[in-house]
Formats: C-alpha cells, structure tokens, sequence
C-alpha cells in the first residue's frame, strides 16, 4: 500500500515524484557507491520496482529548490519509517508488524536496519549481525548470556532470533512459536512429547523452571536443583528437605539423581518419572 | 553504475594455536577451538545487474565442529535458493570416568560387579564397620574398572530453502530443516523401590537424535490486505529408544545378601529414552486496513501433536509380576492445540495510537487415561505384588489461556512524548493442576524526546494474579486404589493429602507483580553515545493461606488437627538491574564502547519437614525429629540471591589509516549465589542444632561462584591493496566453585576417590550413596588462544 506522503510530511503536498534516480544522483552521488551494493540498489536494477523517491517520497519540488525544506528520515517519526518500508515488505510474518510490541513502542525498521550502506553481510542490519544489533536496545541480555549456563548466543551458534520472530509475532516476547514451549522444542524436540505420565508446569511453560537468558546454575535452571523441586513439592520425608540422608539431593544434580524424567515419562512405572 | 557485474569476497586462512588446560570442557563448550589449519572465513558475493542473478556464500570456521556455512542465489525479481549449514558442539566433560563399557543400542554393560555386604535396613547403626567396609569394596571396585568416557553432543543442522519469488499477489515458500544431534549427555541409573533402597549410579545417556521439519509457505497480498498459509510437519526420531544399565551392586558377598528384606532387585536398570514424535502446524495469517485508519491482524493456528511409541513393561526384571499387564501396549499420546490472536490497531486521530488484541490459546489432551500398576525403578516386592500407592493413573493434563487487552498512547506536545496506559486480563484454565488462574495488568508508560540528544522511557507496570480455589486435592484423581486397599496405612495420599495443604505451587498461587522499566538515552553529538536503564521486577506471592483441616470428616482420632497456616513454596521474588551502555568515536579512526551490567535477583521459599508415613496420625509423631505435618518448628526458610555483574569494553583504533588496526575488547563476568538457609535442617523442631553428619542437618551452604575473564586482541596489517595479515590473542580464565560439585562437604564425602560420594551420616541406607563420573566435570581453566591469518579480498 502506498504512503501518503502529504500526510507524512505536509511539505510534500504539493509535490510530485520525479521518477528519475539520475537526478537524485547528480547531488547525492557521494551516497551511491555505498548504496550500490545494497540489496535494495541492485533489486531496484533488477526489475523490482522502486526507487530513490520510494522511500524518500515525491522530491520535485525539492529538485526545483535544494533549499526547500522538507523532513528528514528521523523526523518523520517510527511509524511513519516502517510505513515506508511496509510499502513492499508488507508479505509474510510482516504482515503483523503494526500488532508487535516492537511497533507500538516506537521502534521502526531502520532502528535496526540500515538501508543506504551495507553494515552487515545480511539482513542490512546495523550492527555486523542480529544479535548485536539487539544489544543494542537490549543490552541487559548480552549480560545475561555471559552467565556460566547459557544458550550458544555468544558463541555466535545462535541468535536472538533462532527464538525471536523480530518483524510479526503477535505473542508477547515476539517469539518465533506460537508458546514459549512450541519455540523451546523448535530445537529441543527431543521434550515436546507428549508424554504418558506429563509433568504440568513443564508442559505449560519451559520458563517455570528455565532462565532461556541464562543462569547461574546449570541446565539454565531457575534456581539450585532441590530448592527448585522444593518450590512445589512438600509431600513429606525426602521431598521437604535439601539434605536427607536416604537420598542423594545435595549431590549430582538433586532431585534429578532419580527423577531423572522431569520433563515427562513415557515408561508405564513412570508416575514419579523415577523411569 | 547500475548496470555492472559486481563480485568481491574475502578468504581468510589461518592458524590457530590453543594452549588451555585439557581437563576444561568449559573452554571448548559450544565452540571447536584447536591446533591446527583454519579456513576462517569465505564470504563471496557476486551480481550481475543484467540478468538480476546474485550469488552469495558465507563460511566460518570451515571443517570445525563449529563451522556454518550459507549459501544463497536467486534472482531479485524472481525464484531464490538458500542452503544453510550449522554444527555446533555442547561439549560437556573431558574427565568423566564410567564403570561401563556402551554396546551400542543404549546398552550398558559393567566389567565386573561389586561383591558388597548391604545391610538390612533398621538393623545397623550409622557408621557400622560392615557399612564402611562395603563402601570400601565399591570404591575398590571403581578403582580398578573405571575408565574415560565422552560427555557431549554435536549438532548439526541443514536447512534447504526455496522461495519462489512470485510476486506480492503471490508467492510461495518451502523450506526443509534435518537436524542431526549424537553424543552423550549426563543421566541417572537408580534402581530400587524407595530412597532408601536405590542404587544409583551418575553415567553417560546416549545421544542420537533426528528432527526433521517440512514448511510450506503460501502468502497473497491484496490492495490493502495480505492472507498467508503456514503448513509445518515436523518429526523427531529417537534411534535409541531403551536405555538399559547393569546393576554394578548385582553380586552379594559370599555369605551375605544386600536384599535381605522383601524387595528383588532387578540385574538390569531400564527405562525409555525420548519418544519419536510428530508436530504438525497449520496457520492462517491474516491482515488488512481496518476503520479509523486502522489495521486488523489475525493469526490462526491449528497442530497436533502425536507420541505412539511402544510402551516398555513395568519393570525390567517383569516375569516375576503378580499383575505385568499394561492396559495398553503403546502411549497413545496425543494433544491438539488450538490458537486464535486477534489485534486491532488504529491512529483514529493525529495524536492518538490505539490497540486492542485478544489472544487465545488452548491446549487439549486426548491421551487416554488408564489405571497402572507399576513397580518402582525395576524393583518389585518378592511375591511380585506392587503397593497399592503404586496403583495410578496418568491424568491428561490441559489448559487454555485467554488475554484480553488495550493499550492507549496519546501522543504529547511536551517534550514530543507519548503517554501510554493498558489493561490486560489473562485468565488461565486448567485441567488437573490445583488452580485456575486470571490476572489483571495496568501499565502506565511515558516516552519522550525532549531534544534531539536525549531519549527517556520509563514504564509501571502492575499485576494482580488470583489463584483463588486454590485446591491440591486434584491429586486424589491419579490413585486408583480403595480406602480398604490402603488398609490402615498412615501414609495414603489419596484419601488424606499429596503435597503439605499449605503448600501454594508458585505458577498458579497468588501474584502481585510491581515492575518499574527506567532507561535513558544521550547522545550529545555523534561520537557520543550513552544508555542507562534500571529495571525492578517484584512479585509477591502471599496466598492468604490459613490452618486447615485436611483430615476433617474423616473417621480418624486426629480428623479435627489443623496445618500451621503458614503459605509453603515460593514466597517472593524480586530482581533489580541496572545497565549501562557506552560508545565514544572521537574520529573516524576510534571507537570506544564500554557496557556495564549488574543484576540481582532473590527469592524466599519455605517448606516444612514431617514424616510422610503419619499423614492419617499426626499426633503419634508429635515429639519425633521427622514429626507432624501440624508442627510449625519443623519448618525451614531459604533464601536465595543470584549476583550477577558483567563489565565489558572494547576498543577500535586504526593506529595508520588503511593500514594497521587494533580490535581489542574484553568481558569480566561474576556469578554469585547465595542460599541462606534458617530451620530446621539448621535445628530439630526444638531448636537443638543438628551435627552436620544428622541425616536431616543442613546449613548455608558456601557461595556458588563463577567467573569468567575474557580478553580479545587481533592487529591487521594491510600487506597489499587485497591482503591483510592478522595476529589475534585470546586469554581466558574460568573459576568455579560449586558446593554440590565437589567431592568432600560437610554433608557428604568420598569415599577412595571422588567417583564415590556418600551422604557423611555414613547411614547403612544405600540411597545416600552415588556412583559418579567425577566431580566438577568442567572445572575453571586457564586458556590462551593465537592466531594468525592471511584475509585476501578481491
């Protein structure tokens, strides 16, 4: 759908586009050599249509007089720069973009994205890769991916988006399934069951007992193996204690030494996921 | 010129040398660092604006267990092709040791068994000669057949997609992902029927998965509207789907028994590794203009999710079973899911924003429910009957969540700010758990720019969770058996309680969340950049929980006892965090950038000892060390608080412009927890403190640690116009400490060597007793990294 650039910026309404890149770059050339290897330069020689006038709007009265002023980018606002970007890349999961949390809290397409120059090998982010470019507005996470249990993010084996859908996910994390669970098992399949004997809060939520940013304690565990356990269970004898002598919960990996099927048993003596 | 071919990459091969202590998986934990050649990286990008075709290929770390490698060609204006490569290594321990040799198919088999003299229960004290003299043959029996064994899995995962490239009426996407992972990770063999009778051993779980995902994607846009189509078949295969371990305690003593009482131990432990199963997804998407300068988006979602795998028998040693029929032969798993996330968002006038969504979920079980009547970790009585406790049945746990919400943002003159407020509901049901839940949020949200050098953001927001008919009894709905079976045994979940009824289960108990977002940002000029931000999250979760009557009816002489009252499990939570984020690029040549990150986060649980035998006669047990579930005395409170500081800095200087530059940064992170642990454990219920050997004692347990020191440094020389020569240098230094990763505590010891760990009551009770593959299995280290390489562009 095509902006309405008068609205956008009233100083546009009463121009008209121009159509012609080869006078952009006839004062704009300094840009061009930059530009030129962008996705968007060598699509628009492509065959795909658009232009310089695409994302900057009708510039024939600015062509008339350079002087004349006009918005720049950052004036026009967020939503108004991924409504310009929305004019083509309105398909697929951005479909969703103006129902995200990104959108409503005025971060735009080119927060993260740099469209006149190549910083990245992909995706035209404005960091070297998606998950600095994260950082960058969330930078309480690359703290917490330095922790000892973590997933491989600072490895660079994973980003944030191997679980974030960063353009359309309608959930509130912007995750990439449509749970937290259905996200986790994208990769951990080996725990989507479903199980004979089901463990309820792992089937509701992998973060009851996860930290997905990462942990202190090992398997990103949200707290030191018993005291976990011990959270919900107090059924009486070695399940209301960190030590009791008959068990080995202050040793191995607690409680887990022999409920060693936690997320889900699928053996028929199974009920106390001992099996 | 738009009119060329344009190709240019770069090949960079190199030499890394690594010199870190073997012992540490830690340092090589998700990555392939080691001597050795490199093909660092190959990035190459070829288009030719006549026809539109590009090419574009990326590898890192070719021929490493870390290597990715991405390719993609297409044409702009038409069909496109991208082939994605990634392995990545979880590297787990390089000193694990193992009394096992693996024959393949999850079969484990001991070199030998353990000629030990078990005593019969309640007939030995502690500390018995016989007892340590047992544990002395074990630990002789693993000093002379232990051996390594690999810790760690490898991942690799290809992904195959193909965009047709239509146009925006249409267009088409699939895309194939076989993901292979193998190795071994740590699990657990116990055998035998209780804590106090299970052997148990710490050993490697083979690794052997398969997970392939199919996508087809289909979208259409319209004028004002776009509709998609999303059909996902994902299947996941277990190639090993029977664990079996040898009981290494199989051979009493000459003239002793170890199963003196009526328990038969099983020769073999055996258990089911993960299920194969089967995801398939359909979703509709859906987005369109909508009134007042509006837009309506709509996501529908339809899966199953199938697990039919054949079920094991009840126990491994299953011929001598009063009653070894299953009720049916396979699982029969099955769950549909069902999503439905409806937004509407509108600017009906200039400085209003609106936004509404409900978004629902629901999660249906149709797993049969069947009575089971199982043996415990391959144990069963002598005369092959099982306890009527064990006499279950598998409830078909499901919920559906439903949230309803609106968000209003008015867009403010002053300091071009925006005001934002919202409500939400979330109301959560569920089937077979204690509680249905339904919360309301309000946020309240301010934004704003005062000049262009200044960004500031500050949101409230406020939650009040309601588990209301809070009630653990659904419990009673997984037993099978009758009050006459249960005879007069004290100890009878079913017709008395599961969990301490005051006991309030945090994920579905009652919640009041405060949580405040700060941040600010100023960038004074170009060169300058900087963000702080401060968030406080505190949830509370008081349930009002007050003395009950959980016997009350019942024809007991203690039917009329009350609970303490006061609320067991999680109590409270809270976390402060605060995040600073700098950069300062004086000149084109020089970029600083600097981060800072402290967290904290603490909780406080409380729980209650008593002994699990005196549900029904709690008063028998009123002066006993493992006393009544009405004793407040016997209960303990922890508290926990994870510490966490990260400080990060990085520089990067081109000292001669075009050709020498310096990258340098660096990372110091420090994990701390400390549990701070008051009652009883500390004291018996009369407040005499316990010995550290006193099979309830426990104390504060010694801070858990972890720190991690990294610097990085690489200087590029331009040799020639395409060549650059690159010399990197990476220290690293890893501290742990971990007191339930060490071999020796004040709460347990080894014994012989660390692979043998016994609980210091040094009780004749074998669950206090753990076989293991070591202790702190990736220990601290300390590594040093070079590198030297040749980038050649073109």
């Amino acid at each position: 759908e095509n902006l309405d650039w008068a609205t956008a910026d009233p100083a546009l309404a009463d121009a008209t586009f121009v159509a012609n890149d080869t006078v952009c770059a006839e004062c704009h050339e300094d840009y061009l050599a930059a530009y030129n290897k962008t996705r968007h330069a060598r699509a628009f020689s492509s065959g795909v249509t658009g232009s310089c006038e695409s994302c900057h709007g009708p510039r024939s009265l600015h062509v008339e007089d350079p002087e004349r002023e006009a918005k720049t980018w950052k004036e026009l606002g967020t939503s108004v720069q991924s409504a310009v970007c929305l004019q083509c890349h309105d398909d697929g999961d951005r479909m969703h973009w103006a129902a995200t949390i990104h959108s409503t809290s005025d971060v735009s397409c080119a927060s993260c994205h740099m469209v006149m120059e190549r910083g990245s090998n992909r995706a035209l982010t404005i960091k070297e890769d998606t998950t600095q470019t994260c950082y960058a507005c969330h930078g309480e996470v690359r703290g917490q991916m330095q922790r000892t249990s973590h997933h491989p993010v600072r490895e660079e084996r994973m980003s944030c988006a191997s679980c974030h859908d960063l353009h359309g996910s309608t959930t509130p994390a912007q995750l990439l399934g449509n749970t937290i669970n259905e996200t986790c098992t994208t990769c951990h399949a080996e725990k989507r069951g479903p199980f004979l004997w089901e463990h309820a809060p792992v089937r509701e939520n992998c973060l009851n007992c996860h930290e997905a940013h990462g942990s202190n304690h090992k398997n990103l565990l949200t707290k030191k193996d018993s005291f976990l356990c011990l959270s919900c269970h107090s059924y009486g004898g070695h399940i209301n204690l960190p030590r009791y002598n008959r068990t080995s919960n202050p040793y191995g990996s607690g409680c887990v030494n022999c409920h060693v099927t936690t997320h889900g048993s699928n053996h028929p003596s199974g009920a106390k996921q001992t099996r | 010129d738009s009119t060329t071919v344009q190709t240019e990459g770069t090949v960079t091969i190199g030499l890394e040398e690594v010199d870190v202590d073997d012992n540490s998986a830690k340092y090589n934990e998700y990555r392939d660092r080691k001597d050795g050649l490199l093909l660092d990286l190959l990035w190459f990008d070829h288009f030719d604006s006549s026809t539109g075709n590009y090419f574009e290929v990326e590898a890192n770390r070719v021929g490493r267990q870390d290597q990715s490698i991405w390719m993609r060609t297409g044409r702009y204006d038409g069909m496109s092709l991208s082939v994605d490569w990634n392995e990545t290594p979880h590297l787990l321990s390089n000193v694990a040791m193992t009394p096992y040799a693996y024959r393949g198919n999850g079969f484990f088999e001991s070199s030998g068994n353990v000629p030990i003299t078990f005593e019969r229960l309640n007939t030995v004290a502690a500390d018995a000669a016989s007892v340590r003299a047992s544990d002395l043959l074990i630990a002789d029996f693993l000093s002379r057949n232990l051996h390594g064994t690999e810790l760690g899995t490898q991942r690799n995962r290809g992904n195959v997609a193909f965009d047709f490239g239509g146009s925006r009426a249409f267009d088409f996407n699939l895309s194939y992902t076989d993901e292979q992972r193998s190795g071994s990770k740590v699990t657990y063999g116990p055998i035998g029927d209780r804590p106090p009778r299970t052997l148990n051993i710490e050993f490697a779980e083979p690794v052997d998965y398969r997970t392939r995902d199919l996508e087809l994607k289909a979208s259409h846009g319209g004028k004002s509207y776009q509709l998609g189509f999303t059909y996902l078949i994902s299947e996941f295969e277990n190639e090993i789907d029977t664990l079996t371990w040898e009981n290494i305690f199989a051979t009493p003593a000459a003239g002793a028994e170890y199963d003196v009482w009526d328990r038969a131990f099983s020769a073999y432990g055996r258990r089911p590794l993960s299920p194969d199963n089967k995801f398939h997804q359909a979703t509709v998407d859906f987005s369109a203009g909508a009134p007042l300068r509006g837009r309506f988006s709509a996501v529908f979602s339809y899966g199953t999710l199938e697990q039919d795998e054949k079920l094991l028998p009840y126990s491994y040693a299953d011929d001598i079973l009063a009653s070894p029929n299953l009720p049916r032969a396979s699982a029969q798993a099955e769950m549909t899911t069902k999503l439905a996330n409806l937004t509407y968002t509108s600017n009906p006038i200039k400085s209003l924003n609106l936004r509404a969504f409900l978004r629902y979920y629901d999660l249906d079980n149709d797993t049969p429910e069947s009575d089971w009547t199982y043996v415990t970790s391959d144990t069963s009585n002598l005369n092959g009957t099982s306890s009527y406790k064990n006499r279950r049945t598998n409830l078909a746990f499901a919920y559906d969540s439903l949230n309803v919400g609106a968000e209003a943002q008015w867009n403010l003159q002053v300091w071009r700010s925006t005001l934002v407020g919202g409500f939400e509901r979330e109301e959560i049901g569920r089937e077979y758990r204690e509680a249905d839940t339904s919360e309301d949020r309000f946020t309240l949200q301010w934004r704003a720019r005062p000049s262009d050098t200044w960004a500031l953001k500050a949101r409230y927001l406020f939650g009040d969770r309601d588990g209301d008919g809070y009630d653990g009894t659904f419990t009673q709905d997984s037993y099978w058996y009758t009050q006459a079976q249960a005879g007069t045994d004290a100890d009878n979940p079913q017709f008395t309680f599961s969990n301490h009824p005051d006991m309030r289960r945090f994920d579905v108990a009652d919640r009041v969340r405060n949580k405040l977002d700060l941040s600010a940002t100023w960038m004074p000029s170009a060169a300058w950049n900087f963000t702080a931000s401060y968030m406080m999250r505190d949830d509370d979760y008081d349930s009002d929980v007050a003395p009950t009557q959980p016997l009350a009816g019942l024809p007991l002489a203690d039917a009329a006892l009350f609970t303490p009252g006061d609320q067991l499990g999680l109590l409270a939570e809270d976390r402060d965090q605060i995040t600073l984020d700098g950069s300062y690029a004086p000149s084109d040549r020089l970029t600083l950038t600097a981060f800072v990150t402290f967290e904290q986060a603490n909780s406080e649980q409380r729980s209650m000892e008593f002994n699990e035998n005196n549900k029904q006669n709690p008063s028998s047990v009123a002066t006993a060390e493992l006393g009544p579930w009405t004793r407040a005395s016997s209960q303990w409170t922890a508290d926990s608080e994870d510490d966490n500081r990260t400080f990060g800095a990085g520089m990067e200087w081109a000292i001669t412009p075009e050709r020498v530059t310096l990258r340098i940064d660096g990372n110091w992170t420090l994990g701390k927890t400390d549990i701070v642990y008051q009652g009883f454990g500390v004291t018996n219920q009369n407040g005499v403190p316990f010995a550290d050997n006193n099979q309830y004692g426990f104390r504060t347990p010694p801070t858990i640690r972890h720190e991690l020191m990294e610097l990085n440094a690489e200087l590029g020389f331009r040799l020639w116009e395409g060549g650059d020569l690159i010399v990197g240098y990476g220290y690293e230094e890893y501290d742990i400490a971990d007191w339930q990763q060490e071999a020796n505590t004040p709460w347990f010891e080894s014994v012989g060597s660390e692979y043998l760990l016994r609980d210091t009551s040094r009780s004749h009770q074998w669950g206090n007793r753990l076989v293991n593959m070591g202790s702190y299995l990736a220990p601290g280290y300390t590594g040093h990294y070079g590198q030297v390489s040749l980038a050649i562009h073109f």
